[in-house]
């Protein structure tokens, strides 16, 4: 059945304007709906299982998501790019990762940052990921994914873009994805840390209560698909 | 010589040296010279207040617009469900005396980047505007504060911000206001506001079960951008836009409630194009049909 929704546009319309809209004096700004839960957006959700991946870190060693996982309790995945001004809030400006990686990484969790940037993009390199490693006192490896194949297999869409796996079968099970936190300014870091918040429950042995939300950040800088 | 318009009463107090001089010689009367140095986004993207009328009269209105002049090839965000990137944040005060309204944001453009993501954008030139109403007994000058951060991206992004600050003195008794040189501003603006639903013939809005569907019998293509506080619209990327052939055009949309009050609306711009006939944005508001309707 259809129902034809013409008319009921033009009082949208006119809200959609802000012109009958003198009641208040609060502004609605683009800073509402922080931090939201995402649904049916493509890419992987918790509960799916997730893609195993074997990729060179900035050492030139070869790491896959097997032997990260072995032994531990979670792996934390973070979509890297060092020159993002949303990655440089969590790595230079606020020691986001650095808190996260020492509080759990001696909880029998594991780390990783992997960068899907192509060839010439921003962020791309292996000395410059490398000097931003050292410079940032990253502990954990960080992955050089410059073909873009396992960002999207993940539907990695920012950086950072979390994913919270645990270990399941022979590889692992996406329990969180989305944002870090939820600030999704370039500046100031949440009051709420989406992947601190998944670790917990995790460790408890709980299910995680927020699975999922919007990813923030700059755009993966992924190459053009041939 | 001309006096200028009083609307260039114009100050940055950060950023002061990327916001362009209004016209001639504008005062700079809270300029800082060792202000800290604007952040990397105010080279790309330079902001201004702006106002359509040269005064305002007690029981009046006029129109304010937060402008940015943005450099070929880079870009802002609107507040739509964007893979990425961030949305202009705008506050703006006004003293007591004056109601604000609610920001008017024009329709964006729809940006596919590589991997599938997709993002809805301004590019070269775009003006929030502000409706501001005086109170029939007020006694002193509109001084509108503004504070702005936003993300200007190309290739790479960097973040800017501003704090602006622009004056429209009150008009004198028995004065009536009149357009300023910037009012042109605000008009561009209003280009990519919605039009009236019925301007656009044979353009129809329905629901076929959980689907909504836009089409269009002149329409050439027809795009969809959510709002980032709408229900969510599933894959944006291959279902947002689309193109039609000599019978017209249609585009079924599906989504999925989201968090929030408004997050089970269908909220967010259609843009219809018509060739020849030119292009024209619809506001949509509608509430998600309920489960098995």
């Amino acid at each position: 059945m259809k129902r034809n929704l013409l008319i009921t546009a033009a009082a949208l319309l006119l809200a959609a304007a802000g012109v009958a809209a003198f009641s208040t004096s609060a502004i609605a700004g683009p800073g509402e709906g922080k931090g939201k839960m995402s649904e049916g957006t493509k890419g992987l959700q918790p509960g799916d299982m997730a893609p195993a991946f074997s990729l060179t870190d900035t050492d030139g060693k070869t790491v896959d998501m097997a032997s990260l996982i072995k032994g531990k309790k979670a792996l934390v995945v973070e979509w890297f790019n060092p020159g993002c001004p949303f990655v440089v809030k969590h790595h230079e400006k606020n020691t986001t990762f650095a808190d996260l990686y020492a509080k759990y990484s001696t909880q029998d969790v594991a780390f990783v940052a992997i960068n899907s940037g192509a060839p010439g993009k921003e962020g791309h390199g292996l000395e410059l990921n490398k000097k931003m490693k050292s410079e940032w006192k990253i502990a954990y490896p960080i992955l050089m994914d410059e073909s873009g194949e396992i960002g999207r297999a993940y539907g990695a869409k920012t950086t950072p873009h979390m994913f919270v796996i645990v270990p399941e079968g022979n590889g692992g099970k996406i329990v969180y994805a989305g944002a870090i936190d939820n600030d999704r300014s370039a500046a100031k870091v949440g009051d709420t840390n989406y992947v601190a918040k998944a670790l917990d429950a995790v460790l408890k042995g709980e299910s995680v209560e927020t699975a999922s939300t919007n990813p923030y950040g700059c755009s993966v800088k992924y190459g053009k698909k041939n | 010589m001309h006096t200028a318009v009083a609307i260039g009463v114009l100050s940055a107090v950060i950023g002061t040296a990327a916001a362009p001089a209004p016209s001639g010689d504008s005062p700079s009367t809270t300029q800082s010279d060792k202000a800290v140095k604007p952040p990397a986004g105010n080279k790309h993207a330079r902001a201004r207040l702006v106002a359509n009328l040269d005064s305002i009269a007690p029981g009046g209105e006029v129109l304010v617009g937060l402008t940015f002049e943005i450099d070929e090839g880079w870009y802002l965000y609107w507040r739509g469900q964007n893979d990425s990137g961030m949305p202009i944040d705008f506050k703006l005060t006004a003293p007591e005396g004056y109601t604000v309204g609610k920001i008017i944001w024009p329709a964006p453009d729809r940006y596919v980047l590589p991997g599938d993501l997709v993002d809805y954008i301004y590019r070269k030139e775009v003006t929030l505007t502000v409706p501001i109403k005086a109170s029939r007994d007020v006694k002193v000058p509109l001084t509108v504060d503004a504070e702005v951060e936003f993300l200007v991206c190309e290739e790479a992004c960097v973040p800017g911000s501003y704090r602006l600050q622009a004056v429209v003195p009150l008009a004198k008794p028995g004065e009536v206001p009149r357009y300023a040189a910037d009012a042109a501003v605000l008009e561009r603006a209003q280009k990519r506001w919605p039009s009236r639903p019925g301007s656009i013939s044979d353009f129809t809005v329905s629901w076929m079960g959980e689907e909504l569907l836009l089409e269009g019998r002149l329409s050439e293509k027809i795009t969809f951008m959510p709002e980032q506080d709408s229900a969510t619209l599933i894959d944006s990327f291959r279902t947002g836009e689309v193109k039609g052939d000599a019978n017209g055009t249609r585009l079924a949309l599906r989504f999925t409630r989201a968090e929030g009050p408004t997050g089970d609306r269908v909220r967010g711009f259609v843009r219809v194009d018509e060739g020849q006939r030119g292009v024209s944005y619809l506001w949509i508001d509608e509430p998600l049909p309920k489960k098995g309707s």
